[in-house]
């Protein structure tokens, strides 16, 4: 159950976007939100989805994985939907009581769940794809010029990793001690709300010890191998990341992408939408 | 012919089916449990044994197969899981880290609570599992974070003795503790199972605990049932056992060492006490002086 949380979980391959270089990566990521603030036609959702739906096909990891991943926004996107249809301006097509759905209500409400969706699959491809010490290493490399006015980038890179690496460790361990209350007759899904919040402290208690108890090793492990943080040595890096020809053909295509869309501002409208 | 307490029919369980990690973990295993058996349930690491057992109380639910307790089928509606719980208690690895309330003796209550039980009912089984563990009263009103490793790990095993379920399940008990620590809380579960006539099923590492305690031994390996039988008709087969990556006890390894040397000796000792008695044999036979 707690398993099925796939946001943030890396699906190991070697697919070629598997390979692109995490700075890249970043980088294609944030240039593909912004292109999903500029789309605003179902022409251009259309080539976004295409779009985004053929870097899904090429890092070959299953369609269902990404859809799951989609499962806890399901409120979110309803939500969304909702307000959007209901509230915005134009000329009603129904009307009842103090609702009115009007022809843009009902396009906004579809762009912005489009939007959302899309968002989404897209930054999940960087997170199933990228596994978390690359992603921070990439991220690092990217905010390093901060380091000169005296931003420590190492360290929140550092901190950063550290956080990424207990995640599934926090949720194995939280799955293990969920199981050992469950043996013992713990009753997690029935009850008020008020009684059910009281049934996770046999969770959470266990699970904040075990916390505090791996932090500390952590610590000492670290300190045993010498690391002092930045302040007194100059730290390197294992691995050290070149930028290949398939990353330029990558930002090429979504530069492509890009202009296109910037060309397609004013769209052809089909019906209105 | 006996019902059996527990009974596993074509039980697989695969986790994370359809994605990259897709692993069976259990592959169509049958078995019967008896009640009153002392089983040892050996395997490799990642030979589906943790999986298995957890199949056992309702935690996991198969992926396709059958468990019926008591004959009853566990995937039957009127089934209640919760019962499977409190009849089949498991005690899983490190059961320490499962701790939470103020004190051992709330702590040690919370599975009787759960069970609805009468204060004074459970303050008597809270008392009596303390006594089996081997804990003084006096820790009762500790907080069980200030207790030492092994006390810990006893009161946790104090906490499902406590429901008293038919089926007890431990799963490496003993991992991380010393030698004496260890051979303490061997020697109390198996107390526990000759007092209380409770099914024990052992999940161990060790060779010469499954041999001293266990009157059946289960063996794991790649996600099946390789043998399940009496401990010394699995300890005969030490070839494969090896070449599953297990062992049999030192001291049959002894016995055949001592067979391939030449001596006429029985190799299916498994126990110092068989062992003593077999050289006893042969120095009456004159083999050896």
């Amino acid at each position: 159950m707690i398993k099925d949380i796939t946001l943030g979980q890396f699906f190991p391959g070697n697919s070629i976007i598997h390979r692109l270089d995490p700075r890249m990566k970043i980088i294609l990521v944030m240039l593909y939100v912004v292109l999903l603030f500029v789309v605003n036609s179902a022409v251009g959702y259309a080539v976004m989805a295409v779009f985004t739906f053929a870097v899904i096909a090429l890092t070959k990891i299953p369609v269902k994985l990404y859809f799951r991943g989609l499962k806890p926004l399901l409120f979110i996107v309803v939500f969304t939907a909702i307000l959007n249809l209901f509230y915005s301006a134009g000329e009603p097509l129904v009307q009842f009581w103090i609702f009115k759905i009007t022809l843009n209500g009902i396009r906004t409400a579809i762009f912005m769940v489009l939007r959302i969706l899309l968002l989404v699959l897209g930054t999940s491809i960087l997170s199933y794809t990228t596994s978390p010490i690359v992603l921070t290493g990439g991220l690092e490399r990217l905010l390093s010029p901060l380091a000169k006015i005296k931003v420590p980038v190492q360290e929140f890179s550092m901190m950063m990793t550290i956080a990424l690496r207990f995640i599934p460790t926090l949720l194995e361990e939280t799955d293990k001690i969920m199981n050992a209350q469950k043996a013992r007759g713990a009753d997690f899904e029935t009850g008020s709300l008020i009684q059910r919040a009281k049934a996770l402290t046999p969770i959470l208690i266990p699970l904040f010890v075990s916390a505090f108890r791996r932090a500390d090793e952590l610590a000492v492990a670290m300190e045993c191998r010498g690391y002092t943080g930045t302040s007194t040595v100059k730290r390197t890096h294992l691995t050290q990341y070149k930028l290949h020809g398939y990353d330029f053909i990558a930002l090429a295509v979504l530069v492509i992408v890009f202009v296109l869309m910037i060309f397609m501002l004013n769209p052809i409208k089909i019906y209105g939408f | 012919m006996e019902t059996p307490i527990l009974r596993a029919e074509n039980l697989t369980h695969t986790y994370g089916i359809s994605t990259p990690f897709e692993k069976t973990a259990v592959d169509n295993v049958t078995l019967d449990i008896y009640s009153g058996d002392f089983i040892g349930v050996i395997g490799h690491t990642g030979s589906g044994k943790s999986t298995f057992i957890q199949h056992l109380n309702g935690i996991l639910k198969p992926t396709s197969g059958k468990l019926y307790f008591n004959g009853q089928d566990t995937s039957d509606k009127k089934f209640s899981k919760r019962d499977l719980r409190f009849n089949v208690g498991l005690v899983f690895q490190y059961p320490e880290y499962q701790l939470f309330e103020e004190t051992v003796e709330k702590d040690i209550s919370f599975g009787p609570k759960n069970m609805g039980l009468s204060e004074e009912e459970i303050h008597e089984r809270v008392m009596n599992s303390l006594r089996f563990v081997g804990l003084s009263e006096s820790v009762l009103d500790k907080s069980p974070f200030e207790l030492s490793g092994g006390q810990k790990r006893r009161v946790a095993i104090a906490g499902i003795m406590a429901m008293r379920p038919k089926v007890l399940i431990l799963d490496e008990p003993t991992a991380g503790l010393d030698p004496k620590g260890r051979d303490e809380i061997l020697s109390r579960i198996k107390e526990y199972h000759e007092e209380e006539k409770t099914t024990v099923l052992l999940v161990s590492h060790s060779m010469e605990d499954v041999a001293k305690n266990c009157n059946k031994v289960l063996v794991m390996n790649k996600a099946q049932v390789a043998f399940y039988d009496s401990v010394r008709e699995v300890f005969k087969h030490s070839a494969e056992l090896k070449s599953m990556r297990l062992n049999v006890p030192q001291i049959t390894n002894i016995f055949l060492d001592l067979k391939a040397k030449g001596y006429d000796v029985d190799t299916s000792v498994y126990t110092p006490e068989q062992a003593c008695a077999e050289i006893l044999r042969l120095r009456q036979k004159g083999e050896i002086k």
